[in-house]
């Protein structure tokens, strides 16, 4: 599978995961499936990275 | 047959057919549930509770909300391909032939594809409600928010579009996310709907596409078939139809893309060039996550269906998506192992492994080292098999308990397990450390020919045929 990484939501603090290579090291901005939240990875309340 | 009889109008084959059948032959394996429920976790919700039970009904959700909370005006209809035996009748079978048959019968309607039928605006049921500009509102309709992290509603029936330079279709399976009332995000592998999509957005163009909902089963299983990027689908899935397809000019597009006239909803749309935004998590086939990824956008152009129209929600991550997708690919296994082995009994790709990871081959062994020739065959034909079991034609391929108990009592581990090292697999297995790219494994659960084997235990068959179990439980 697509290399991952766990992020936390600024907002809600709701934790999911998105495809390292489509965000990291990118300014684009992640939606929230819980709050519907925008955020970009240096926003993300934690960012854990993982080779899944 | 009577003079006349052929030029009888035929009812062309849909949803509506299927579930008159379904009530018909398979009564006790339908469920309808007249309370009404939400598209918004409640339906797989119920769907789960009914799995947990080891049941699979097709379901039948007369009364579901749509995703403002509204009577949505549709009925809802999930797990059409939950079991085999719903997968034989969407295929002319009947239901007791479950086993490999259903997987032959696809093999051979696909491999005879039938051209379309074209029919005009008022002759197709899919346009009786059409909806354009300001009436767009894709959150009238019962789109399902399926599990927890998917957080969204999300399509996932067919979405079929044209070759921007041929004109050929294609259908394939895809998560779509509502982004809003007239958009939606769109995630595709790298196949031939991705390639029409590069294609166009080189051109600075958008591609065309829509999103059908709510045909026969028999669209559905076309639609999984593994054809060159050049042959047309719809003729394919004719083919698995067994009649035309019957196509009708979109209302978005005319000729450009043709739509499936017998389906209870179309969502037309364009995906369009350079844009991009996140789309996902959504779970997927395996029963995990897919990661959220950065994917094209698609402006909804119409949305057509038909009065009284049903919504056909397809279950993913659970047998309902793993049937749909495996069944299709058994037959094409087995004929690719038959080529090198021609005493293969039977392949079967089991739920516990998603229809997908898992194979087990039977094959009538008659010299050792024909176990891996089989696995050596099957696994170029599908590049998400992972682990195939061979057992000899005395172990049901289809009976999992009988798979396992042989690879218990017919396999030591150092001898019998080939392990297979940087081979392309599936891109969604979570085990995988490199994107689709994994190890593969053979376990050759056949005795062996060249040495005595203790043999299996059973009761004479003559006292077995003597003994009938109605004479002594009536008692």
């Amino acid at each position: 599978m697509a290399r991952i990484m766990w992020v936390d939501c600024p907002t809600c603090e709701g934790r999911f995961y998105v495809a390292t290579d489509d965000f990291k090291g990118t300014n684009r901005p992640m939606l929230c499936p819980f709050c519907s939240c925008r955020f970009t990875e240096s926003e993300a309340k934690d960012v854990v990275e993982d080779h899944n | 047959m009577a003079i006349g009889a052929e030029k009888e109008a035929r009812v062309p084959k849909d949803l509506r057919q299927f579930l008159e059948l379904m009530d018909r032959e398979l009564p006790s394996d339908v469920l309808r549930i007249k309370k009404s429920i939400s598209p918004k976790f409640e339906v797989t919700a119920l769907q789960q509770h009914l799995e947990d039970q080891g049941r699979f009904p097709l379901v039948i959700f007369e009364n579901v909300l749509n995703q403002k909370g509204e009577p949505s005006g549709f009925q809802l209809v999930s797990n059409v391909f939950a079991t085999r035996e719903k997968v034989a009748l969407a295929l002319d079978l009947p239901p007791d032939q479950w086993r490999m048959e259903p997987s032959f019968r696809f093999a051979d309607r696909s491999s005879h594809p039938i051209e379309p039928l074209r029919v005009s605006s008022s002759e197709a049921p899919v346009h009786e409600v059409v909806k354009t500009g300001d009436d767009i509102d894709l959150y009238e309709l019962p789109v399902v928010t399926h599990h927890v992290m998917d957080g969204f509603p999300y399509l996932v029936d067919a979405v079929v579009a044209a070759d921007p330079e041929t004109g050929t279709h294609n259908s394939s399976h895809h998560r779509q996310l509502i982004k809003d009332k007239n958009h939606l995000g769109l995630w595709m592998s790298p196949r031939h709907l991705w390639n029409y999509c590069q294609r166009a957005e080189a051109e600075g163009k958008a591609l065309p596409i829509a999103h059908v909902h709510g045909h026969h089963p028999g669209f559905y299983l076309g639609t999984e078939a593994l054809i060159p990027m050049e042959a047309d689908e719809y003729h394919h899935i004719g083919g698995v139809l067994g009649e035309p397809l019957r196509v009708v000019p979109s209302i978005s597009f005319g000729d450009r893309l043709m739509i499936p006239a017998d389906a209870e909803v179309v969502i037309e749309g364009e995906v369009l060039p350079g844009v991009r935004d996140a789309e996902g998590p959504f779970g997927e086939f395996t029963g995990y996550y897919g990661p959220q990824r950065w994917g094209p956008v698609v402006r909804v152009t119409a949305i057509t269906h038909r009065k009284a129209p049903i919504w056909l929600n397809i279950l993913c991550g659970h047998p309902d998506t793993s049937l749909l997708g495996g069944i299709p690919k058994e037959a094409g296994v087995f004929e690719a192992v038959k080529a090198a082995l021609p005493t293969v009994k039977a392949v079967h790709f089991p739920i516990s492994g998603c229809c997908r990871f898992h194979a087990y081959i039977s094959i009538d062994k008659k010299v050792d080292g024909e176990p891996v020739v089989a696995a050596m065959a099957a696994f170029p034909h599908h590049d998400e098999l992972k682990h195939i079991i061979i057992v000899d034609s005395d172990v049901d391929a289809f009976n999992e308990q009988e798979v396992l108990w042989a690879m218990a009592t017919r396999v030591q581990p150092d001898a019998d397990i080939n392990i297979l090292k940087e081979v392309r697999g599936g891109s969604l297995d979570p085990s995988a450390t490199r994107h689709a790219v994994g190890s593969k494994m053979i376990v050759d659960a056949t005795k062996p020919v060249g040495r005595a084997f203790s043999e299996r235990i059973s009761v004479p068959d003559d006292v077995m045929q003597r003994i009938r179990l109605e004479d002594y439980l009536d008692q």
